[in-house]
């Protein structure tokens, strides 16, 4: 399977003397790695890393084989993203706040923004501003940016936060069709564990900026116990 | 290439959706009917003008420049760096297939067009209403002329808004980094009348270089204006785009 995500020896220390280290993972195609963590823990470093946002001090990202230090535009126009707080215009309308991400993908018919909008149910508010939308819907919006240009990889931090119970399952839906339909691999970070649980195939934990540990859900199941509690355990332990 | 014009139409999009601009672009053309009207009215009520109409482009140019556009620039910079950053919609632009020197130049450049597009706005108006006062063949005369005024005005403008994004770079607020401007505008002011050597030398006292298209044209003060301008540009556009460009998010 194609690897289409590969982290090797990331390092980004802050001038607080927090961040992360030696973090080394891979994603392969249409696979869903889960990131899980307390909070500074290291999970949003890490997907900013990945995109751009902060400059590591050490270690190398790969996106389909593209470092993002060096041939950025490449590489990012594989991947799409939700980090910390959705990010739009908000005196624009939603369709024209999909339009204007558009003009960036200009190899991708424009029919694609009412697509994203059905698939993230914001058909009935295309025309409605953003600034009077709630948070919930704010994120369906981010969701559709990220998945907007049919990237290789969607990262996505807290997607859940503010979504509703019907909203998250729907998410959910959202997330597992795509990765098996068009194997879009996604980078999950969140802090509900059951979300994690629903939807990753592999998840990596983190505390202090550093890997505790990677497996597969499939392996936890096996043992027969809960995530929640494999989680605790890891944390306790270190 | 394609990528910063791409860019540059998104930025350019941006500044005409936000109401500030559709306000300021508005008052720019109410300033210009109003100094017409007012014009007109001395004109009936005391027998004479205040100023030739004639010379409405030249002083509606001169007062925009000297407070009305530096005061708007400011505003616009602000917003696109230091705003985008503190509200973290720079954020949407940052994750699309745009290295951050092409944003950093779009965004730049985005200002540009919308100045131009405050002063062609303004040109148009103000020379209707030097038309509307009469003397027509001298209105003519001195039409090329201020065309060329009112283009070349930009130039300094554009000077404004690198030295504004640059400050930008250091602040994470729109409001700071206007305050900041303002206060290094006033200090170089004051060190140019303390110290007048040093005033060829300040990036102020190039801002009014569209003033030599008003009249005969001298080429070499035109030009080595230019090139302090442009020196100036150069330096300042390259620190702020090097500073985007290593900027944590």
């Amino acid at each position: 399977m194609e690897n289409v995500l590969e982290v090797k020896n990331l390092k980004k220390i802050y001038r607080n003397g927090r961040g992360i280290t030696d973090i080394s993972f891979d994603i392969n195609q249409g696979e869903i790695f889960g990131l899980l963590g307390p909070n500074g823990s290291g999970k949003t470093t890490i997907m900013k890393s990945i995109t751009g946002l902060v400059r590591p001090n050490e270690g190398t990202v790969k996106i389909c084989g593209k470092n993002i230090l060096d041939n950025f535009e490449d590489a990012i126009v594989n991947v799409g993203c939700l980090i910390e707080t959705s990010s739009f215009i908000g005196h624009m309308s939603c369709y024209n706040n999909l339009k204007f991400i558009s003009n960036y993908y200009d190899y991708i018919d424009k029919s694609r923004i009412d697509e994203v909008l059905q698939m993230t149910g914001l058909a009935a508010y295309k025309n409605d501003k953003v600034k009077t939308f709630s948070l919930g819907m704010k994120q369906r919006l981010a969701i559709a940016m990220a998945i907007y240009q049919k990237p290789k990889l969607v990262i996505l931090d807290e997607p859940a936060n503010g979504i509703d119970i019907e909203g998250t399952k729907e998410l959910r839906r959202i997330v597992s069709d795509l990765a098996k339909e068009f194997m879009i691999s996604f980078l999950i970070s969140s802090h509900q564990i059951y979300e994690i649980e629903m939807l990753c195939d592999k998840i990596m934990i983190l505390q202090n900026g550093k890997i505790i540990d990677t497996c597969t859900v499939k392996s936890i199941k096996g043992v027969g116990i809960s995530l929640e509690d494999y989680f605790i355990e890891k944390m306790s332990s270190k | 290439m394609n990528a910063v014009l791409t860019c540059t139409k998104n930025e350019t999009f941006k500044i005409f959706s936000k109401k500030k601009f559709i306000f300021l672009f508005l008052l720019s053309i109410s300033i210009t009917v109003l100094a017409s009207m007012v014009n007109l009215l001395a004109d009936r009520r005391l027998g004479g003008p205040l100023i030739n109409n004639a010379t409405i482009p030249v002083t509606v140019l001169n007062f925009m420049s000297a407070l009305f556009l530096p005061l708007f620039i400011l505003m616009l910079t602000s917003d696109l760096f230091s705003g985008e950053f503190s509200d973290n919609t720079i954020i949407m632009s940052l994750v699309r297939p745009v290295t951050r020197n092409k944003l950093y130049v779009s965004k730049i450049l985005a200002i540009g067009v919308s100045i131009m597009c405050i002063l062609l706005g303004t040109f148009v108006i103000s020379v209707v209403a030097s038309f509307m006062g009469g003397n027509l063949s001298y209105c003519i005369d001195k039409l090329p002329s201020n065309f060329m005024a009112y283009v070349f005005a930009v130039v300094p403008m554009l000077l404004i808004a690198i030295v504004t994004a640059f400050i930008a770079q250091f602040t994470k607020s729109g409001s700071l980094t206007v305050v900041i401007m303002i206060t290094v505008s006033i200090l170089i002011s004051a060190i140019s009348i303390i110290f007048p050597e040093i005033m060829p030398f300040m990036p102020t006292t190039y801002l009014s270089w569209h003033q030599n298209f008003y009249s005969n044209l001298d080429f070499s003060k035109i030009i080595s204006e230019l090139l302090y301008i442009s020196s100036y540009g150069i330096m300042f556009m390259f620190a702020g785009s090097y500073m985007f460009h290593q900027k944590d998010v």
